[in-house]
């Protein structure tokens, strides 16, 4: 990874208005109402996906490659 | 594909390892879902995800965040394989848009409908970083790991995908809210419903 020591400054929190973006950053900020919406269709979106039932493939795998480990 | 590891010198992988990843894997299938807007495509993903964590899993240092290195593997894998052509999610109509029920009953189906194409509108960029910090639970700082570039291009990223979806769902301010571009039977029905 290289992010290491490149942004120092960036606490991880919510976005704010874009103070600290630089030249590469986003010259604005949107209405927190605006980001809250957006927000929260994302989440239900993601939701939606997450409730969904796996497909049964991803525990096959799991188990095969697991007896495999057995039998060495 | 072609990484995975044939021979073994250390333990193979625990089964707290195994149930972790287990544990994740409903976000990192609607993470590889909303990122290449197919859904057999984004189940091969993860497969071969699954696949190269199990195989790699001596690598993953016990203790460390087990979600940021499968989503990792995950949009590398995308990134260098899946990735054909375009910026844009190839089949953004018909998409999983019809095969994923809407689980959220205060958001209306053509609210959904109209997120997700938007969503796949956006280029892959903006929308990994949207979707790693906005829906995965990843601080700037971890999505910037995941990703392999500075925080500040994640927040940039961010910052600008969600202007551009404000602009494809016509949200431009408060009187827009709850409205979109839908129609105004549904604007009334949902108006008024507790927005943040």
């Amino acid at each position: 990874m290289t992010a290491e020591g490149e942004d120092k400054n960036a606490d991880g929190k919510p976005l704010r208005p874009a103070k600290r973006l630089g030249a590469k950053g986003a010259n604005f900020a949107l209405a927190p109402v605006v980001n809250a919406t957006i927000g929260r269709r994302l989440e239900a979106h993601y939701r939606a996906l997450t409730d969904e039932p796996l497909p049964d493939r991803f525990m096959v795998l799991l188990a095969e490659l697991r007896a495999k480990e057995v039998k060495k | 594909m072609t990484s995975r590891t044939q021979t073994r010198t250390t333990a193979p992988p625990t089964d707290l390892f195994r149930e972790g990843m287990v544990k994740e894997m409903p976000n990192l299938r609607a993470f590889a879902i909303s990122l290449c807007g197919n859904v057999t495509q984004a189940d091969d993903l993860v497969q071969e995800t699954l696949l190269k964590a199990w195989s790699n899993a001596q690598s993953f240092e016990t203790g460390s965040n087990l979600r940021a290195w499968m989503f990792t593997i995950l949009r590398n894998t995308y990134f260098s394989i899946y990735r054909r052509k375009g910026r844009e999610v190839q089949d953004s109509d018909g998409i999983y848009a019809n095969r994923i029920a809407t689980a959220a009953p205060q958001e209306s189906a053509v609210e959904m409908q109209e997120f997700r194409v938007a969503l796949a509108k956006l280029s892959e960029e903006h929308r990994e970083a949207l979707l790693l910090v906005g829906a995965s639970g990843f601080s700037y700082e971890e999505a910037a790991e995941v990703s392999g570039v500075a925080v500040g291009t994640v927040k940039s990223r961010v910052n600008r995908a969600r202007a551009k979806l404000a602009v494809l769902l016509g949200i431009t301010g408060p009187e827009d809210i709850g409205s979109g571009q839908i129609s105004d039977a549904v604007v009334k029905r949902f108006d008024g419903s507790g927005l943040a």
